[in-house]
């Protein structure tokens, strides 16, 4: 047999290379589920290029990943059900800019939220939500977003919303191939690269395609709608990811804590983001024993 | 009847795991969602006494009938994954809290909870520029139509539970008899059950759909149980003490919680 001589292409980009896919203005989807399977370090590179005016949509709930660039200055508007530190508290930027009056919020619910993310991965105009969503206020709020229209079946009426479509979606996984097949270890959160016009995903590690054909029923997300493959080990630090480390909980705390003030945010960042140039910079500035103090699956840590 | 020997050296979250552990049927599907602790521990004591069939899904991991061996502070933690027996993806989550087939009761809670149920998990005042910002309503909207739900407390005071809320994220019966329906919430869906606390346990009056108190936990009182709340719920002539946890539930509970967090979770 002949082949055809080319070879397939790989999707493997460098951090530095993948952050440049976000543009200004652009609606960027962040993955994670509050402060777990974040993809952190792919937040802090786009702070560093200076990124403004995103709309963030994250898959659901969300944490550090999306309240660093909160705090950041790089976002103008944030579609919510939940934004926080998960047991830790408060997620401070998004709270200190709310409670001040510097932020946008498309203030949703979960199912608002999924219906919407599912409308534009399903291709239809709009999902319909089942009754009793009338009785939750975000739809008083944004009448534009949650609309009445009459069942043709039944003649009762029923809340639906728009499609939601991030102009580039970003999502963590622990493992992931050239071409694109990830693993989410633990929850399933892949609704959003389905809903998303663009996909980055950032992993632990780089595996084999032999690798995932040895473990493809654990692939969630569908290669063929990735753009762009980045190896980023501790990609997720200090948020936890799944089946390799747990969330740094010192420094979610110091995190928090300087998020609660503009100014001691500022120094944060500068110690953390600008002063430490890339992914490895911040590794060091880290620390070895911070790295290592998440790794408590079998030993050590709060709960051991 | 026969002599059951309760415990007395508990601690509050204790009382509340041992009394919602007992109200979770065999054969029933539970959702739990973040920093949910009670919650866990209960539906895992209700599995190992009474209910070997009960089902329960970590709403944040989507894990299902975990059997992580020991309480931890998230549910979203991997390791629930661990010792799960499947998991689901959170779209189909959203399936199984808005369809009345699936799920049979839901835990939450908010930052404000008033006399009719209703919770607020999102903000107080101008949304624009709010007094205060919680983290946003999250899932517990899931309220407007599960069978039924519970709700839960770390602590007791007057700016938790008021008149009303200043936003509703979590439907309870609204604005009395008959709010449920005004909403579309579906017949099936009783709406709150129970309101758990560290000093006592409410139930919803059937007429006026306010809240009422079923139970003072041992050393506390109906006063002490008034002076922590802004608005006044139905007291009826006679309060019984809500009863302690037994020896029996006491002892599983500790071996569900190894690392004592509950003792941790009450302020």
């Amino acid at each position: 047999m002949e082949s055809c001589g080319k070879k397939r292409k790989s999707k493997v980009l460098p951090l530095e290379e993948a952050a440049k896919l976000v543009e200004d203005g652009m609606m960027l989807g962040m993955g994670g589920c509050n402060s777990h399977m974040g993809p952190s370090a792919f937040a802090r590179e786009i702070i560093r290029r200076g990124v403004k005016d995103l709309t963030i949509v994250p898959t659901n709930n969300t944490g550090y990943q999306t309240d660093i660039l909160l705090g950041a200055g790089c976002v103008k508007s944030i579609y919510i059900s939940y934004v926080g530190l998960d047991y830790i508290g408060p997620a401070p930027n998004f709270r200190r800019l709310a409670e001040t009056g510097q932020l946008d919020i498309v203030e949703l619910d979960e199912m608002g939220l999924l219906r919407g993310l599912k409308a534009s991965a399903a291709g239809v105009d709009f999902f319909p939500l089942p009754g009793g969503i009338m009785g939750v206020d975000v739809v008083k709020l944004n009448p534009e977003f949650f609309k009445t229209v009459e069942d043709p079946f039944t003649g009762k009426k029923v809340v639906v919303v728009p499609p939601i479509r991030p102009d580039l979606a970003v999502i963590h996984v622990s493992k992931c191939d050239a071409y694109g097949n990830g693993r989410e270890a633990g929850h399933v959160q892949d609704l959003l690269h389905f809903a998303s016009n663009k996909v980055i995903v950032t992993t632990e590690e780089i595996v084999p395609l032999e690798d995932t054909m040895a473990n493809y029923t654990d692939v969630t997300i569908f290669g063929r709608l990735v753009d762009a493959v980045v190896e980023v080990p501790y990609g997720a630090h200090p948020g936890e990811c799944h089946g390799c480390y747990q969330m740094d909980e010192a420094h979610l705390k110091k995190y928090q804590k300087a998020g609660r003030d503009e100014t001691t945010f500022k120094a944060y960042l500068d110690e953390y983001v600008y002063k430490a140039q890339n992914h490895e910079a911040y590794l060091d500035k880290v620390g070895i024993a911070g790295l290592l103090s998440t790794l408590t699956y079998h030993k050590g840590g709060k709960n051991e | 009847m026969s002599s059951v020997s309760h415990a007395n050296n508990y601690c509050p979250a204790e009382i509340m795991v041992a009394f919602l552990s007992r109200d979770f049927n065999d054969s029933e599907l539970g959702v739990i969602g973040a920093f949910s602790q009670i919650p866990w521990c209960a539906i895992r004591v209700a599995q190992a006494l009474h209910a070997p069939n009960l089902w329960f899904v970590c709403g944040p991991s989507a894990s299902v009938n975990s059997k992580y061996e020991k309480l931890l502070w998230s549910t979203t933690d991997y390791r629930l994954h661990v010792g799960a027996e499947s998991r689901i993806s959170l779209d189909t989550v959203m399936d199984m809290q808005g369809n009345p087939r699936f799920i049979d009761f839901g835990c939450y809670g908010g930052f404000q909870i008033d006399k009719y149920g209703n919770l607020n998990m999102a903000f107080i005042g101008d949304q624009k520029k709010p007094k205060f910002r919680g983290p946003g309503t999250v899932g517990i909207m899931a309220t407007a139509w599960l069978r039924r739900s519970y709700i839960f407390t770390h602590f007791m005071s007057p700016r938790l539970f008021v008149e009303k809320v200043d936003f509703i994220s979590g439907p309870g019966f609204m604005d009395g008899p008959g709010g449920r329906e005004k909403i579309g919430s579906p017949s099936y869906s009783e709406g709150p059950r129970y309101v758990v606390t560290p000093i006592a346990i409410f139930d919803f009056d059937e007429e006026t759909k306010v809240m009422r108190l079923k139970s003072v936990h041992p050393g506390h009182t109906i006063e002490e149980v008034k002076s922590r709340m802004g608005f006044t719920p139905i007291i009826p002539d006679k309060v019984p003490e809500t009863e302690p946890p037994t020896e029996v539930e006491l002892e599983l509970i500790r071996s569900f919680d190894p690392d004592r967090l509950l003792p941790l979770l009450v302020r």
